[in-house]
């Protein structure tokens, strides 16, 4: 049974010559999980928004949405609010109410149910999804996991048929979005929900679902089950489509040439393939980071001690010590709450330790003064949008080379380097979440700093935004710059961070090339590794093999 | 969580808005050092308010308000000393230190509210009568905690930039305060499209909203309402006469003291420690809940 039928769908934002949509065709049929990906700027949160009538933006929308049978355009507002459903990206920013339990009624009461009817819906929910222990939590103290998960309670609470996801995951470490997976691929098979998620590069959901349809420049470029979708993109040979297929799948795209219906989707099947044609073997490394390292050292902690004033009986940190050196990428792993950020805060001198040594260099941090601290470090921040302070991405450059004197030339030199002429005269709010990123480098670069700490640079990238970010960070620590980046993406920092650590109960565990500290990981790896696990140890990312049949 | 958290919200609201009629009608130094005293004894046994960290608040603000009215009020008889060739009173100084104990007991009472009261049963008390208030009510304080939120977050991220409103001379600290408001109110804006946004997808504005709360009335509740009514109304009744009313101006008089007067602050002091009424069993049973042996 059709639910959602797609004919001829164009759409156009006003003033904009070009379409963010155009002639999107496709049938959904009930109970199906739809994954829709494509890299930033393609028309993903646009489709969405406009499949939910209440909140479609305003432009010109042509061809038709037909939702169970009828033109969605026929359904009356009050039929339609509970039919479909939709949950964000950003946890936060969905939030109403200020307790877990007033977030879940609001729509409810918005309805006008009965006080009864809200109570039983509410104790339904509560119950079925595990969340009594949080329902009298004010939201400000759940994590980002459990803020999501109530977003997700409170668009069930309105017991939709079709649930739409726009980046669910994006903003949640790798433990909370294999919960929410399992939520979601829970409520498609108990429930019979139809849902259209979309996201990028999420292996996990995008071979449980019975869709996929990607996107690109706002044209349908395919759209099948995944397995029809690899045919499509074999076939076509579309370098953009095959960067959204799974990792087994473009392991053996890349390098064998194998029918496009034996590719392997999943781990599992990629690691059977692998046991019947071992054909394999790993590249040459070439220099190794060792022999990169420069011998100069640029930050060093010993026994950092730290606890909030609001838990002082809590070492967020205890007793740490660290050490970089000038040219390290060094990658901090961790889960969420160990301190990551904490960390980078205290080697930015933005927080007072309770105790211990933070030293630039040779200097211990306390003796610099501020404002030369921040000549030497740069703290790129969570959300990039807390750094921006102008209203165009041309003044925050130019305060930034005010700031750090660069000279004309250093200035010119960066715009082309991390290609920002584009966007000079853009509103930093309105640029993408790789974009954001480029501006910060590239204030960081101004500024003269030669201690970039980034906290979670890569959260909600795509593909090709995650591997020019990483080229550029590549390319500063060459130039002897020290790169500290927290990230909870493992593949990110397999393929490009030179030694990595991960901190665990307020300390750092022993500070390693990238390939030792992956070697003996078994859980905490990246996809290439658990499927190599066994005939090529070494491997942490597709890249390092060639096929030789 | 004692037997006073689980009354009805209008009970407990009654009995806030019944000592806080207290508070402000019995206007004499002894009644307000009772006030204060019963306020802290609650706090500490029955409604566990955050009171802490205020006290620096307090003892500043208690010595400006008696300091304000010493130095600049100079009606009264009872001359303590001259300053600027103005008699600074001993009826100043009173009517200071009374007002000062006022507004920190009424400060107290508030903050006790706000932790006895949350946010459902507060909606349930003014939702029936103003829907609208009792929603914004909630939103705002959903609000204030992501905005708060947000502003440390940036005021600490910018200053990588120099920005910082802690150093500098007084035109730095106040171009790096209005940066930060600028940072602040460009990422709120930004912020509330996606809550607006989400608030459309659930209904919001679509109908007449209802509330999802529901108490009710119990005896316990009745019980509580009957004995808070009396005592407040007793006292009420006994402040009316006049006789324990602090007369300041024109000339500092002697409240009416006697056994009387012991009754009368004994009632008030009943009033306030009437939600410690079973805490004790409360909590004793608990207590042996959690040994086990209940």
């Amino acid at each position: 049974m059709k639910i959602l039928e797609l004919r001829q769908v164009s759409f156009r934002y006003p003033g904009q010559p070009r379409e963010a949509l155009k002639d999107i065709s496709l049938e959904i049929h009930a109970g199906e999980i739809v994954y829709v990906c494509g890299p930033t700027g393609s028309g993903k949160s646009t489709l969405l928004n406009c499949l939910k009538r209440e909140i479609r933006p305003r432009g010109e929308l042509t061809g038709s949405i037909i939702y169970d049978g009828q033109e969605m355009n026929a359904y009356t507002d009050a039929a339609l609010i509970q039919e479909i459903g939709i949950v964000f990206q950003n946890p936060d920013n969905q939030t109403v109410m200020d307790t877990v339990m007033g977030e879940i009624a609001f729509g409810l009461e918005n309805l006008g149910l009965a006080a009864g009817q809200i109570k039983q819906r509410l104790s339904e929910i509560a119950g079925y999804f595990g969340i009594e222990s949080l329902f009298h939590k004010s939201l400000q103290h759940l994590s980002g996991g459990e803020k999501q998960k109530v977003n997700l309670c409170a668009a069930l609470a309105m017991r939709p048929r079709l649930l739409l996801l726009d980046e669910p995951l994006a903003q949640l470490d790798p433990v909370a979005q294999t919960e929410l997976i399992g939520m979601i691929r829970h409520l498609n098979q108990e429930f019979g929900i139809t849902i259209i998620i979309s996201e990028h590069n999420k292996d996990d959901m995008m071979v449980r679902a019975d869709k996929v349809l990607v996107l690109n420049q706002g044209r349908q470029c395919n759209f099948g089950t995944l397995r029809q979708v690899v045919a499509e993109v074999v076939n076509g040979q579309d370098e953009n489509s095959i960067s959204f297929m799974p990792t087994p799948a473009r392991l053996y795209l890349r390098t064998a040439k194998i029918p496009p219906a034996d590719l392997p989707l999943t781990v599992k099947e990629a690691r059977h393939r692998l046991h019947k044609h071992p054909i394999f073997r790993q590249k040459d490394q070439g220099e190794s980071t060792e022999v990169r390292r420069n011998h100069n050292q640029a930050l060093s902690v010993h026994n950092l001690l730290f606890a909030y004033r609001s838990a002082p009986g809590q070492a967020v940190l205890k007793n740490l010590d660290f050490l970089a050196y000038q040219g390290d990428f060094i990658g901090i792993v961790g889960g969420n709450g160990s301190g990551k950020s904490t960390l980078l805060k205290l080697l930015a001198g933005l927080l007072e330790p309770l105790d211990g040594n933070v030293r630039i260099g040779r200097d211990n941090i306390r003796r610099i003064k501020k404002n030369m601290i921040s000549e030497i470090v740069f703290y790129g921040p969570q959300n990039p949008l807390t750094y921006f302070t102008q209203d165009t991405v041309e003044a925050e450059l130019a305060e930034a080379s005010r700031q750090g004197r660069a000279t004309a030339e250093s200035y010119a030199a960066t715009l082309r380097k991390l290609k920002l002429t584009r966007l000079l005269n853009m509103h930093p709010y309105d640029l993408s979440g790789g974009e954001r990123q480029k501006i910060l480098l590239a204030c960081a670069v101004l500024r003269g700093a030669q201690i970039l700490l980034l906290d979670e640079a890569t959260k909600g990238l795509d593909t090709s935004a995650k591997k020019e970010l990483g080229s550029v960070l590549t390319e500063l620590a060459r130039t002897g710059k020290t790169i500290i980046l927290v990230s909870h993406d493992l593949e990110f920092m397999a393929g490009f961070a030179h030694k990595c650590t991960l901190l665990f109960d307020g300390n750092l565990s022993i500070l390693q090339p990238t390939h030792d500290f992956f070697r003996d990981n078994y859980f905490y790896t990246t996809i290439a590794k658990r499927i190599f696990r066994e005939s090529l140890p070494d491997v942490l990312t597709i890249e390092e093999v060639i096929a030789d049949g | 969580m004692t037997y006073f958290n689980y009354l009805h919200p209008l009970t407990k609201a009654l009995y806030f808005g019944l000592v806080f009629l207290c508070i402000m009608l019995i206007f004499n130094p002894l009644a307000m050092l009772i006030a204060w005293a019963g306020l802290l004894l609650t706090i500490k046994h029955a409604v566990p308010a955050s009171i802490k960290g205020y006290g620096g608040f307090f003892g500043y603000m208690g010595l400006a308000i008696i300091l304000i009215n010493f130095l600049f009020n100079h009606r009264g008889t009872h001359v303590v000393t001259y300053f600027m060739d103005k008699p600074l009173t001993l009826e100043a100084l009173i009517y200071g230190l009374t007002s000062a104990l006022m507004i920190i007991c009424i400060v107290i009472l508030f903050q006790t509210v706000s932790s006895s009261i949350n946010t459902s049963e507060f909606l349930y008390l003014f939702g029936g009568i103003l829907p609208q208030l009792g929603f914004i009510v909630s939103m705002t304080c959903g609000f204030v905690y992501k905005c708060s939120a947000r502003g440390k977050e940036i005021q600490q991220v910018v200053k990588m930039k120099n920005i910082d409103m802690n150093t500098g001379t007084l035109k730095e600290r106040s171009l790096a305060g209005m940066q930060i408001m600028h940072a602040l109110i460009a990422l709120t804006l930004e912020n509330a499209l996606i809550t607006v946004q989400t608030m459309k997808t659930r209904a919001y504005n679509m109908q007449r909203r209802t509330s999802s709360f529901s108490y009710k009335i119990r005896t316990r509740d009745r019980v509580f309402t009957l004995i808070a009514c009396v005592l407040a109304g007793s006292l009420i009744y006994i402040w009316g006469s006049g006789i324990y009313n602090l007369s300041v101006y024109p000339s500092l008089e002697l409240c009416y003291q006697g056994l009387s007067a012991v009754m009368f602050y004994g009632l008030y002091m009943a009033l306030l420690l009437l939600p410690l009424y079973k805490c004790g069993s409360y909590q004793q049973k608990l207590r042996l809940q959690s040994e086990g042996t209940l």
